[in-house]
């Protein structure tokens, strides 16, 4: 298509243009929308550090990056009596004045006097100022080569960025692009698109343009020396597409993880349990084989604390049983979603079940989603970051910056939970309801997001369609979503990070894999289980989590595991598996696990200082967000783990007649799922040989297993 | 029907400036309009442009004849570096004072009700009052009035003189004495920028001592009503879709008209907020509204550069 340079249709300013014309020659004028704004846009003039800041800066504001092109214009023209430009001598103009520093102007100077842009304003101005065809804006960007794969570091390629208008013509935008590197370490990226590489590994760069995005991958593989053979066997889609990915990338993946590395990893994943000591023995005791491992993976799939853990993830995710929330409604809800876990419901019936629930809230459980916020734009933001891993909040005020929801989208979305009301303990659907665009203030009707306006019935329940939309199979969003959810919570991190950013400049890591996954679960009825089991059964899943050779580098392609801290309620549950001391919660029998607990509510200083989730707000990271001194102080000297030091196992251990040396063993199986090292017994039983007080002595390995990394990390 | 006269671009003035400045001389034989670093002065008849007064403001802003004189007060500056009242002797036309000493264009000026006080607002977040000399027609300043945070953009005096009020990009409304320049009282309730004022005029019985009622105008497309000497907000007129930067009383006080961003003139009952009438003026943003002093015409300027006159009597 051929490319022609931004234009203009003069109107009625012809007398003004036949100035112009004897100034600047025949070259047509700029449209405000797409030839001005982006000027601006590129000098920074509307960036949030400078008059896109919310309130603007030194009393003019202009919306962040040109979101919101009548408004930006009516500002430069039209405000304060049209202080900001002067038609009748433009180089007046108090615009060009500022922005070339002939003012004062504390965002320094913006639009040098000798150069292109100051002059294609100038010329804007003495046109008379137009804002141009109002029906002529950008449709979308094209960025070139969209995939850049550098066979090594210390290079330098351009990138190319065109416009699609909505006359269907195409403009070279490429010097006018606003680009940023998502890590400056590995690609830098300047003003003009010249992308400087000087590390290895992938990276994107984000592109922007008149309100639209695009993105560039950016690839060098980590050595020079080709990786010739195949990773490892590929018979899944994990397998093929993070083999094909570690081979592009020149890495070579770690090996297999030993029997007890894996069983321990797994079971933590599975079911937020260690493995019990007989398993520990039995498993390490039998034939290693992938049929063994096997094995265990469907036993824990089929296992009551399975049920239980993954519970829990699905109500952190949720939000269940925050400071909103009664405890009879938060007990119903937690139920029903252990139910939904426990009959392995498609996840696709779940989240239906939740969007369209309404009545008590302790007999229609799900409805208790709709308690977590009162006004409708919360929700839609709940829903939006829990169901498709998309974060729209910054477009309740202005577009959003990297991504391409605008004010309208959000409003239109928060529409579908315009008329949800939380009346005493129970969600009504009223007749009525709207949700208003906060600058015209009129209602706006609901739209998915990114979607179409659907035809419905206007009397029936808005969310009904909201949740059809959502769940569809053609939404991309909310299989990805998901799927990359559970990755996270097996892999330690998400294909796409954060896991509730889902977009275009924020791509996966292997895009094909997500796609893939995806679809395979839409495909196979979005079976929770199913896709647990594709995951932990790959071998990318169960190579050790011991870096080797360049792969040391690498924390994004999966070459080794990644160690996952374990959760609040993991921690607490293995050391009172470890120690037989169980915790003991108010309210709940003895044996209660903390993964058990029923919203977040239950009092447990333990739990507090280890982070656990409030369900106040989204706990995506799945470690222990308490850290910090507080946490080690207690781990080191706290009641936690020193009040049970003198009991349970080690009084058991010492009242048996064995040798010090199975008893150093035994508890290294129990804590960490692996027979102490030669260089640990060496350690620990001369210690223990050589105490006064063997209890004692117990004690101290026990402590210091409990406080080591390798038991705190699932790994 | 309406005695609509649309004064458009003249072919000696080929770039047009907004119409920010708007004024009926005193014996209503002439209304002053911007031009482009001069005046324009117009037929009260037909708004066609008979001639003009040089007035080398790069912008100007506001303008307003003293009551029962010959001062013709001007305001304006260079936006961001300085601002300026010039004062012309409007029977010679010449320019008789400058008062100066702000640091941004000044926004809008008043007289009181007996001409002695001018007052002065400013882009530079300040306003002033100055007071003439008894032996003379120079003014001098008595107060600064300091206190907004953002470009005060309208200020009027209450016909009683007392009280000398100020708008704001702020969103406030404040208060000052006039004897003093204290700052009497704020007003907070609008949620954008003030852009108008306008005391309602008094009536010829009335005593100038009794509470005023004050209209302002704001970018929070409302109109509201104030009691400005009591603290009281009166009314909120709320037809208005879009901001509105122009206010005017009826000669009578019984009604007010305002207009904005709507290139609508709308004409409010003064005692109620009952929408009397209203009518599409321009097709851009309407930034100044004038009454001739007989009350019978109307006048609004755009930023197209159009001036508008309306003969009220056709209303009726």
């Amino acid at each position: 298509m051929k490319l022609r340079a931004p234009r203009f249709r003069p109107g009625v300013f012809a007398v003004a243009c036949l100035w112009a014309n004897a100034l600047f020659g025949d070259e047509q004028a700029l449209p405000f929308r797409t030839g001005i704004l982006p000027l601006l846009t590129k000098a920074g003039c509307n960036a949030g550090a400078c008059h896109g800041a919310a309130t603007g800066q030194g009393g003019f504001k202009l919306s962040l990056f040109g979101y919101d092109p009548t408004e930006d214009y009516e500002r430069i023209t039209r405000e304060l009596g049209g202080r900001r430009i002067d038609r009748a001598a433009p180089t007046e103009s108090l615009l060009l004045r500022k922005a070339s520093r002939q003012l004062t102007h504390e965002g320094g100077r913006r639009l040098p006097r000798d150069g292109d842009a100051y002059e294609k304003v100038q010329r804007w101005i003495v046109e008379g100022a137009p804002f141009g065809p109002k029906d002529l804006w950008v449709t979308a960007i094209t960025v070139s080569p969209a995939e850049n794969f550098l066979p090594t570091t210390n290079t330098t390629f351009s990138l190319h960025v065109t416009a699609q208008l909505s006359d269907g013509s195409r403009e070279d935008v490429t010097s006018l692009a606003l680009y940023s590197s998502s890590n400056d370490a590995l690609a830098e990226v300047g003003k003009q698109g010249d992308v400087h590489v000087s590390g290895r590994g992938v990276t994107s760069v984000m592109v922007r343009y008149s309100g639209q995005v695009g993105v560039a991958r950016v690839m060098v593989p980590f050595s020079d020396e080709l990786v010739r053979e195949d990773p490892f066997p590929a018979d899944n889609i994990i397998d093929q597409h993070i083999g094909a990915e570690l081979k592009r990338l020149r890495l070579r993946p770690s090996p297999l993880s030993r029997d007890g590395e894996f069983l321990r990893r797994v079971h933590l994943d599975l079911t937020g349990r260690l493995p019990s000591l007989d398993t520990a023995r039995a498993f390490l005791g039998g034939p290693s084989s992938p049929a063994a491992r096997r094995q265990v993976i469907d036993d824990l799939l089929a296992s009551s604390e399975f049920v239980d853990v993954w519970t829990l993830r699905l109500a952190e995710l949720l939000l269940i049983g925050g400071k909103r929330a009664s405890d009879d409604a938060t007990r119903a809800y937690h139920s029903w979603v252990r139910e939904q876990v426990a009959r392995n419901a498609p996840y696709d019936e779940i989240v239906r079940a939740i969007l369209t629930a309404s009545g008590p809230l302790t007999t229609a459980a799900p409805a208790n989603f709709f308690t977590i916020a009162n006004d409708p734009r919360d929700l839609a933001e709940h829903a939006s970051r829990i169901f498709l891993g998309t974060q729209i909040a910054c477009a309740r005020c202005h577009a959003h910056p990297a991504d391409r929801w605008t004010q309208e989208d959000y409003h239109r979305f928060a529409a579908y939970f315009a008329r949800v009301s939380h009346e005493g303990d129970t969600i009504k659907i009223n007749a009525r309801g709207e949700v208003d665009h906060p600058k015209t203030g009129a209602p706006v009707s609901p739209r998915p997001l990114g979607g179409s306006t659907i035809s419905r019935d206007p009397g029936a329940d808005r969310r009904i369609e909201l949740a059809a939309w959502m769940t569809d199979a053609s939404n991309p969003l909310f299989a990805q979503t998901i799927v990359n959810r559970v990755w996270k919570l097996l892999m330690g991190r998400g294909l796409v990070e954060p896991v509730d950013d889902l977009r275009p400049t924020n791509p996966a890591t292997h895009p094909a894999l997500i796609a893939g996954l995806a679809g395979d679960f839409a495909t196979h009825g979005y079976d929770l289980r199913r896709l647990i089991r594709s995951i932990v059964t790959s071998r990318t899943y169960q190579i050790t989590s011991r870096s080797e050779g360049l792969n040391r580098l690498d924390d994004h392609f999966f070459s080794h595991a990644y160690l996952k801290e374990m959760p609040a309620a993991t921690f607490l549950d293995a050391v009172a598996q470890v120690t037989g001391i169980p915790e003991v919660f108010d309210g709940y029998p003895e044996g209660t696990r903390a993964v058990q607990l029923i919203g977040a509510r239950t009092p447990s200083y333990a739990l507090d200082v280890l982070g656990r989730c409030s369900r106040d707000g989204p706990c995506d990271g799945g470690g222990r967000p308490g850290g910090g001194l507080a946490q080690a102080l207690h781990l080191i000297n706290g009641g936690t783990l020193n009040a049970r030091l003198g009991g349970g196992i080690v009084a058991e251990l010492l009242a048996r007649d064995s040798p010090d040396r199975a008893r150093i063993e035994e508890l290294y199986l129990r804590a960490l799922t692996r027979r102490p090292a030669p260089d640990e017994f060496a350690e620990w039983e001369p210690r223990l040989a050589a105490a006064a007080r063997k209890s004692e002595a117990v004690e101290d390995l026990l402590w210091t297993l409990l406080n080591s990394r390798e038991f705190a990390f699932n790994h | 029907m309406f005695g609509l006269v649309n004064s458009n671009l003249t072919a000696a003035e080929p770039i047009a400036v907004p119409i920010t400045a708007l004024a009926f001389s005193p014996d209503g034989s002439a209304l002053i309009s911007n031009g482009s670093r001069r005046l324009d002065v117009r037929s009260v008849h037909d708004g066609s442009v008979n001639s003009h007064v040089a007035c080398d403001l790069p912008k100007i802003t506001a303008a307003a004849f003293q009551p029962h004189g010959d001062i013709l007060a001007v305001a304006g500056g260079e936006p961001s570096v300085r601002g300026e009242v010039r004062l012309f002797d409007w029977r010679t036309q010449k320019v008789s004072q400058r008062l100066t000493n702000q640091d941004d264009v000044a926004t809008s000026v008043a007289f009181n009700r007996s001409g002695t006080l001018l007052g002065v607002a400013s882009a530079d977040h300040s306003a002033s009052v100055w007071r003439m000399a008894t032996d003379s027609a120079n003014f001098t300043r008595i107060f600064t009035l300091a206190g907004h945070a953002g470009p005060v953009l309208a200020i009027a005096f209450s016909p009683a003189d007392r009280t000398v009020v100020t708008a704001s990009a702020d969103r406030s409304i404040k208060v000052w004495s006039t004897e003093d320049g204290r700052l009497l009282r704020t007003f907070n309730h609008h949620l954008e920028s003030v852009n108008a004022l306008a005391f309602r005029p008094l009536a010829a019985a009335e005593d100038p001592a009794s509470p005023r009622a004050c209209a302002s105008a704001s970018d929070d497309r409302t109109v509201r009503i104030w009691q400005p000497e009591i603290g009281r907000m009166v009314r909120i007129i709320r037809q208005h879709r879009a901001p509105a930067f122009a206010l005017v009383y009826a000669a009578d006080g019984r009604s007010v008209f305002s207009a904005g961003k709507e290139g609508r003139i709308r004409r409010f009952d003064a005692d109620s907020d009952t929408l009397l009438t209203e009518w599409s003026a321009s097709t851009d943003w309407i930034y100044a509204l004038a009454l001739s002093p007989d009350g019978m015409k109307l006048a609004s300027g755009d930023w197209s550069g159009t001036v508008l006159l309306r003969d009220l009597t056709m209303d009726k």
